[in-house]
């Protein structure tokens, strides 16, 4: 049931917010030692349903129970983007993501395990213990947003947010086999997002259907003082699409994923009568260096904060191997014997790969790719730092670009379980900045 | 080679990450200094004033959990450092 069918039940009184959300904290109580997806229980998410069901007047997303990401502030809950740094440190003010949430009568329920500070993508290195994938528990969930993704395939709650800044709510959301969505860069407020890299983070919505997500997103969408690289929205409406001609990109994917992502694009298009295209982005291969580039400088300049000196633990002192990195790193880039030189040129490539959507978008209506190129790997693995980058090589290129991207599910690959079961692969539908209704329209298709 | 999962960094391995961080960004920096040289872009606005207004009045919830979450208090102060500037 999507939350839009859930909602009629709620405010016809079949079903009560208290009742829908007491399921999902006994849920968590009961299944979450082995998944470790949540990571603080809202104590008062109860009450806070009662006050729902005690309205007369019920808002648009009343009684629905969501999970956020230990990266967004919910006032009053501990949100310590899953490191000691940040340990017991309690939000003072809501996010303007969850002010809107609240607004309209959802409940908190609790905030989500994630990669530390976002640093990762696996769920690998969350201080407060791995986040297992509810699909294969011995496999990476993906990450940063691992316990948000996990949340929803666990049916831990009825929405999670996750942010995502080259991936991080796509890439859990394809190995979790869940829905996922990376906004247009300024569509949703950042107002108390803890960043990664400023120019890339954005907040979204993962569920489990694009029905789903596109209603949520419509509603903690548009501008905010508070954020001034927002925009007004327009509202998003699930679009129904024809005439359409599909980009399939070009890339180097694990075979047997791109097999499964090229039949099922086959399969729609011909359904929809839409054409299809191979198409290529220049400059693809420059992708992973150019936004690590950015991010390790703009994560060195962001974490200066942590310094132990008004709240929590200096930074350097207790975080794990991976936030330490992309300080040293960010801190090199910046240092003056470089002037800037890195950072500039990964901002040019930056430049250079939007434009190179622009040009892409006259002549397709979206693009489409494996969200991920290869299956995750068993937990623990030992892996370099190369390999754990290049599952971010497909989704980085959306956030270099600012448009907006939602990962689908669209079946499985078996091989490496071997169990039958198989890993769920995610299919990408990318498309130009502000254009979430028409992505939407395409990527429900594939929900088919 | 390493496991990614989260544990205290001893200082060889600190020492290693450092070494091997340069070595990383020095070689993604390098694989883009082989582009001709660009203009950075810029992002053209309709508006690009915001409406200052009031601020934001901040209620007495905030002010508790700053001090609940603060390492050290003195009365009505958060004690950032101290001695650290003499």
């Amino acid at each position: 049931m999507d939350v839009v069918e859930k909602l009629k039940q709620i405010k016809s009184g079949k079903l009560s917010a208290e009742k829908n959300v007491k399921s999902f904290l006994d849920k968590i109580k009961k299944e979450n030692s082995k998944i470790n997806a949540v990571v603080v229980v809202n104590q008062n998410a109860i009450s806070d349903a009662r006050t729902v069901d005690g309205k007369k007047s019920k808002g648009k997303l009343a009684g629905l129970g969501f999970i956020v990401k230990s990266n967004i502030c919910v006032k009053g809950l501990e949100c310590n983007c899953a490191s000691k740094t940040l340990a017991g440190w309690k939000a003072p003010y809501d996010s303007t993501v969850v002010s809107k949430i609240r607004a309209e009568d959802g409940v908190i329920l609790g905030m989500a395990n994630m990669d530390e500070f976002a640093s990762g993508a696996s769920g690998e290195t969350s201080a407060f213990g791995v986040c297992k994938n509810p699909a294969s528990l011995d496999l990476i969930p993906g990450g940063s947003s691992s316990g948000s993704a996990s949340s929803i395939a666990a049916g831990f709650c009825d929405v999670a947010l996750g942010s995502d800044t080259g991936g991080s709510i796509r890439n859990p959301a394809s190995h979790c086999g869940v829905v996922g969505v990376k906004p247009s860069y300024g569509l949703v407020s950042r107002y108390g997002l803890i960043d990664l890299a400023m120019s890339f983070d954005q907040i979204g919505v993962l569920s489990r259907d694009i029905e789903s997500s596109s209603y949520v997103l419509d509603i903690i969408a548009g501008r905010d003082e508070k954020d001034p690289t927002t925009f007004d929205s327009s509202g998003i409406k699930i679009g129904r699409e024809k005439n359409l001609t599909i980009g399939l990109l070009k890339n180097n994917s694990d075979s047997a994923i791109q097999e499964l992502v090229n039949s099922r694009v086959r399969e729609v298009a011909e359904k929809n009568g839409w054409k299809v295209k191979e198409i290529d982005l220049k400059y693809l291969d420059l992708g992973i260096q150019t936004y690590y580039l950015i991010v390790y400088t703009e994560f060195f300049s962001g974490t200066r904060k942590f310094d132990g000196r008004r709240f929590g633990k200096k930074i350097e002192d207790v975080a794990g191997p991976e936030v330490v990195r992309r300080i040293i790193g960010g801190g090199e880039i910046t240092r003056a014997e470089y002037g800037g030189r890195y950072y500039k040129k990964a901002l040019e490539v930056k430049e250079l790969i939007r434009k190179e959507f622009e040009r892409a978008f006259a002549k397709v209506d979206c693009i489409i790719s494996p969200t991920v190129p290869k299956l995750p790997h068993r937990i623990g693995s030992s892996i370099s730092t190369k390999e754990m980058y290049a599952y971010d090589s497909l989704t980085v290129p959306a956030s270099l670009a600012g448009v907006c991207a939602v990962s689908v599910p669209v079946g499985k690959v078996g091989g490496v379980v071997g169990k039958g079961e198989g890993v769920p692969v995610g299919l990408q539908v990318m498309c130009n900045s502000f254009e979430e209704g028409k992505m939407f329209g395409i990527a429900r298709e594939f929900e088919k | 080679m390493a496991d990614y999962l989260w544990h205290k960094i001893s200082e060889s391995e600190r020492k290693k990450i450092e070494k091997d961080a340069k070595s990383l960004i020095l070689e993604f920096g390098d694989s883009l200094e082989k582009l001709p040289e660009l203009k950075e872009g810029f992002v053209e606005r309709d508006s690009d004033s915001r409406e200052e207004g009031d601020g934001v009045e901040c209620d007495s919830g905030f002010r508790d959990l700053m001090f609940e979450n603060a390492p050290d208090i003195e009365g009505d102060c958060i004690l950032g450092e101290r001695g650290s500037w003499t």
